[in-house]
């Protein structure tokens, strides 16, 4: 809602086996940006702001940074190894 | 059968008189009908919803329901980007591109108010910060929550 470039899918893991496979959920909530980036758990405001942003940007330290202060460890982990592998 | 008992209809209906400010439509789509059930298609949870969704939008003449089929609506849902059912759409003011895929019950069923109310609002409860960054993003951002109802 605040800002166009966003859209949100909620997702009830257990009625959509499929999907909560392709992405490895295993622990609820899990929120995957882009197909690329992917974090589990309900992140204070500050935190999920810049996991999101930081995943939209790229990994780079962005522009960003100075947003929330000490949220360096929350990053988005970049899902490298292509979705729906088993063998992670 | 009724999901909400009289007194918590009440204390919805009283912030929904409290905090809704433009009319939202939750577009709901279903499996096909007629007796044909598709791989994957739940039928008893794609009702479920239906019968949650109708009560809370008794709760206010701001909330409508509108009952599409995936199929029979192919032209609707494709304009939502709808592939999979049950799934709501949040309506307005605008297409804020918020979805619900699945049954909004349990810890969820707050999910689906608290989401009429801010689409309602055509605004989230987020930091003037949050509200600065989100409008900066250089690109789109296509967020997936997993959720449970437990």
């Amino acid at each position: 809602m605040e800002s166009p470039r966003i859209t949100v899918d909620i997702v009830e893991a257990t009625e959509f086996p499929e999907l909560a496979q392709r992405y490895n959920v295993y622990a609820v909530p899990k929120i995957v940006i882009n197909d690329t980036h992917e974090f589990v758990g309900a992140l204070p405001e500050p935190h999920f702001i810049t996991a999101l942003a930081r995943a939209v940007t790229g990994d780079g330290a962005g522009p960003l940074e100075e947003t929330a202060e000490g949220a360096a460890e929350v990053e988005a982990t970049r899902l490298d190894s292509g979705l729906g592998d088993d063998d992670v | 059968m009724p999901f909400l008992n009289a007194k918590d209809a009440e204390v919805i209906r009283r912030r929904f008189a409290s905090d809704l400010e433009s009319d939202v439509r939750l577009l709901l789509f279903l499996p096909a009908t007629g007796g044909l059930t598709l791989p994957g298609e739940d039928w008893q949870i794609a009702e479920y919803t239906r019968q949650i969704l109708n009560q809370v939008a008794e709760l206010s003449d701001k909330i409508q329901v509108e009952e599409y089929g995936l199929l029979s609506h192919g032209d609707v849902a494709q304009r939502y980007k709808v592939r999979l059912v049950p799934a709501i759409v949040f309506l307005g003011r605008e297409d804020y591109g918020v979805r619900y895929l699945g049954l909004p019950a349990g810890y969820e069923f707050v999910t689906l108010l608290e989401t009429i109310i801010a689409v309602s609002r055509g605004r989230g409860e987020v930091s003037e910060t949050t509200r600065s960054v989100l409008a900066a993003l250089p690109a789109d951002a296509h967020l997936q929550i997993f959720v449970t109802p437990t």
